[in-house]
């Protein structure tokens, strides 16, 4: 009897240890740095030469049958059409050999692992880290693994063509939703924070949407949610909505789920201007209190300013997702200079004198209105894709002028694989 | 197409793999205890499972120290994990074993208090408090004499006062709430008692969990 | 990423308290399973039983958008028919009104001995959710198969149940307006624990409480909020039932 009240008491101290749920996605990472460490950092020239299009030799049951390579400044994106696949890798030569070794993951689930590269010296390294024309193909030999273990599953990218000349000039918008994607994807820092602007592009963006409120002192901050939440936060003892406190006791007892600060727009913005080469920034304007487009206009018009300043091309469009917006817009003094992007109807498109008409995707490609609103000279982007089926359709039958997604990497995909 | 998924889900791949493993450690002891009171002798008295035909509603009033035992990543500068709390639970009991009833009870959470807290926007003296005030449904039963066991389930307020940087704030946010009990009542008289009871309480919508230690005042105001 | 301890703790708690209960309970005299619901006990033919229940889960902290500031609790009114040769056909509605699970089934009912019961059986939902938010309907429907083995043990008071029930997706579709925007079929979506602890509360109205313990892709109730990352989730669920 007492052996079996032990046995039940063992079990039961059993069912006091962790019960966790969702499982972090860290992002794998070589041992003090790889082999990167020992190489010499790539030029403009030798990365240019590495973009293009793929076929996969080995590899394609996991990553399809034809990848994009694209440099995001240091880093070299691969956009693959299986699972929303990519990766991300850093480049570095030694000995005519280019060495790339990063990360790949299924952005749709937790699946990731290292991946470590080269492009042989007679397989097209010559020419990447040279000056001599390309003889032969130019391959990418490498494995990639599981996790943080050891990559040992081979995977080989033979170049196929350069990336269609006319869809890197034709100024199509890549828009990651809340700046990078959604926390719930487990993606590397938390969604509406500096530290995702400053990686997106590696994911494929070329604009940001990120969303705006207004704390208790009128300080425009990012944060998508109504309240303080597990789902965005860390346990803290602050409760209820944002909107009920300063901006000092955020920054200084809230902390987001991946261990940033909620920032303010003026540090997102600055980070945009300062640490990225986005082109597009989508304030998303959420107002459970009247006076944000009052507080951020002026905010987004110094960091456009600093922008020019820099020699930097930068768009910031304030968001008006429904008629309580607009009617504070329509209320803020010479609106019409004031660069907009309204997801209404046309004829409040046109009241606002919006840049850019943003429809929501489940309306359909509309072409013709599309069209007539490219004629006025403005354009038109679409929210908010995820699916890569429609992705692809849009992009192949729609005249969109970007799309809104949280997943970049998918949409890049489509878009630079036409 | 059903059988990899099937061998992904039964690979230690992840923690939802452990919270099986929780959950079958679970049924084999509830397993173990069906066979640990299989194993007891048998009490056959039939007077033992006569039904008390009598019902009575009792109100039972409660409090004491409340010490918070969540998780917390990051640990606040200042934490304070001990308050108070009291309860107030209205309980029915009718002719069997079980007993249902409501419960409205206030508890400290737990408070970040600090004076002088150097940050990026200046020196301040903090105080933020997180208070609930959860209401239940509430059963019980008796497994011994004057002992009852509670377990139960409803919502709760979560209410933050908060003083910084010379700014208060005094907001909440409603949460899911769950509960459980066990209690010790020595009777005074044909209705009053007195006793202690030791309760856990579980509020979902920022994983605050307390557990309480309490004096209690229980009053039959009805029998029928 | 926070690690927390969600209402597993719940469960193990509430596991103590059972056994508490279940031990008050012990080796009296058998009467408390006629009256119960979940109990594999075979019911006359002919004979309904049926029961009102309601249930809270806790939301995963993966999701997508923000849950409601107030949340329902899902409402369930389940019936049970008696059948020849200890056949049961049982049908069950949930629902959270945004959300609806239309299940039917049978099992069939096996005893070893006087307070020792199982069953086995099969049941077959359609699951349905509509609301529109973010200036579109939003509606998904489904068909999910619940292979189901329940063991009882009748302590006379009170009785005990353990359910295993698996989770098989045939095919789940969400629309967005008109435009199917996923279909998902023919995968497995784990599986639910759960535990009922049934006896009388007043006269012959019997009340059964369970904690389920869900480990699933796909979370019918939370079906708006739910992640997209393909992983199996562990949702517990309190519920309470009353006898009607």
């Amino acid at each position: 009897m007492k052996k079996l009240i032990f046995a039940q008491s063992l079990l039961l101290a059993l069912l006091f240890s962790s019960c966790t749920n969702p499982a972090d996605v860290p992002i794998p990472g070589f041992p003090q740095g790889g082999f990167l460490s020992q190489t010499y950092p790539l030029s403009a020239q030798s990365k240019a030469k590495l973009e293009g299009v793929y076929l996969l030799e080995s590899g394609a049951d996991m990553f399809g049958d034809r990848v994009v390579m694209k440099w995001a400044g240091d880093y070299l994106s691969v956009f693959t059409g299986k699972s929303v696949g990519y990766f991300v890798l850093k480049g570095g030569l030694l000995d005519s050999v280019v060495f790339l070794e990063g990360y790949w993951r299924y952005q749709n689930s937790t699946e990731t692992g290292l991946a470590q590269m080269i492009v042989p010296r007679d397989e097209g390294g010559r020419y990447v880290v040279g000056d001599t024309a390309r003889t032969g193909t130019l391959r990418i030999r490498g494995n990639f693994g599981s996790g943080n273990g050891v990559p040992d599953q081979p995977v080989v990218f033979r170049y196929e063509r350069p990336i269609t000349p006319s869809l890197l000039t034709k100024k199509f918008q890549i828009i990651a939703h809340r700046a990078g994607g959604r926390t719930s994807d487990h993606i590397p820092a938390s969604e509406n924070t500096v530290e995702l602007i400053k990686i997106t592009e590696r994911f494929g963006s070329t604009g940001i949407e990120i969303d705006v409120r207004l704390t208790k002192d009128k300080v425009p901050v990012l944060y998508h949610d109504g309240g303080l939440n597990l789902r965005l936060t860390q346990k803290g003892p602050m409760v209820g909505p944002v909107e009920d406190y300063t901006l000092a006791e955020l920054k200084s007892f809230v902390w987001l789920i991946n261990g940033e600060r909620i920032p303010t727009l003026e540090e997102a913005l600055d980070a945009v201007v300062t640490q990225t080469n986005l082109k597009f920034v989508w304030l998303d304007t959420k107002t459970e209190q009247s006076g944000v487009i009052t507080a951020y206009v002026p905010i987004a018009q110094k960091a456009l300013q600093k922008a020019a300043s820099m020699g930097r091309e930068l768009e910031i469009c304030a968001g008006i997702p429904t008629q309580e917006v607009l009617d504070e817009f329509l209320a803020y003094p010479n609106y019409q200079s004031v660069p907009s992007l309204c997801e209404l109807t046309p004829e409040n498109v046109r009241t606002v004198n919006a840049r850019v008409w943003g429809p929501r995707w489940t309306m359909g490609t509309q072409n013709d209105q599309v069209r007539a609103f490219q004629a006025e000279g403005r354009r038109a982007f679409t929210w908010t894709m995820d699916d890569p089926r429609f992705i692809e359709q849009y992009i192949r039958e729609g005249a969109f002028d970007g799309i809104l997604t949280n997943y970049p990497m998918a949409v890049a995909y489509q878009y630079y694989i036409q | 197409m059903v059988f990899s998924p099937t061998i992904q889900w039964l690979l230690p791949t992840n923690t939802t793999y452990n919270n099986m493993k929780r959950t079958i450690a679970l049924l084999a002891a509830i397993g173990l205890s069906l066979v640990s009171v299989y194993a007891q002798p048998s009490d056959s008295s039939p007077a033992s499972a006569t039904s008390d035909t009598l019902y009575s509603l009792t109100a039972y009033v409660s409090g004491g120290y409340v010490h918070n035992v969540s998780e917390f990543t990051i640990s606040p500068a200042g934490l304070s994990k001990s308050g108070l709390g009291g309860a107030l639970r209205i309980m029915w009991k009718p002719e069997h074993l079980l007993r249902m009833g409501v419960e409205i009870a206030r508890t400290h959470v737990y408070t970040v208090k600090q004076e002088g807290l150097q940050t990026a926007f200046g020196k301040t003296d903090v105080n933020i408090t997180l208070n609930a005030t959860p209401w239940l449904l509430v059963f019980s039963m008796s497994p011994l004499d004057n002992v009852d066991v509670y377990v139960g389930g409803g919502g709760a307020f979560e209410t933050t006062s908060s003083e910084a940087f010379g700014s208060t704030a005094s907001t909440g946010s409603l949460s899911g709430a769950a509960m459980a009990a066990v209690s010790y009542m020595r009777p005074l008289s044909d209705k009053w008692s007195l006793g202690g009871e030791a309760k856990w309480l579980y509020m979902d919508k920022y994983d605050d969990m307390v557990v309480s230690v309490q004096v209690m005042v229980s009053f039959k105001f009805l029998e029928y | 990423m926070v690690h927390s301890k969600p209402l597993c703790k719940a469960g193990a708690v509430l596991s103590i308290c059972s056994m508490l209960i279940v031990h008050s309970a012990a080796a009296q005299t058998l009467g408390t399973t006629p009256g119960t619901l979940h109990y594999p006990l075979s019911i006359t033919p002919k004979q309904f039983k049926t029961e009102f229940a309601v249930s809270f889960s806790r939301i995963p902290e993966d999701v997508v958008e923000e849950a409601a500031s107030i949340r329902w609790p899902l409402f369930t009114l389940e019936a049970h028919y008696g059948l020849p040769e200890n056949f049961i056909l049982n049908g069950r509605i949930n629902t959270l009104i945004i959300t609806n699970h239309l299940l039917l089934g049978g099992k069939w009912v096996y005893s070893p001995h006087e307070r020792l019961h199982l069953s086995v059986g099969y049941d077959l939902a359609y699951w349905f959710g509509k609301l529109k938010q973010f200036g579109f309907n939003n509606t998904a429907h489904g068909w999910i198969n619940y292979p189901n083995l329940t063991v009882g043990y009748d302590f006379g008071k009170v009785a005990l149940s353990v359910k295993a029930e698996a989770n098989i997706v045939t095919a789940v579709t969400s629309y967005a307006d008109d435009i199917e925007v996923s279909t998902n079929k023919n995968f497995f979506n784990g599986g639910s624990f759960t535990f009922y602890i049934e006896q009388p509360l007043w006269k012959n109205t019997t009340v059964s409480l369970a904690y389920r313990a869900n480990f699933l892709k796909f979370y019918y109730p939370e079906w708006l909020l739910f992640p997209t990352i393909n992983q199996f989730y562990f949702i517990p669920e309190l519920e309470v039932g009353f006898r009607l």
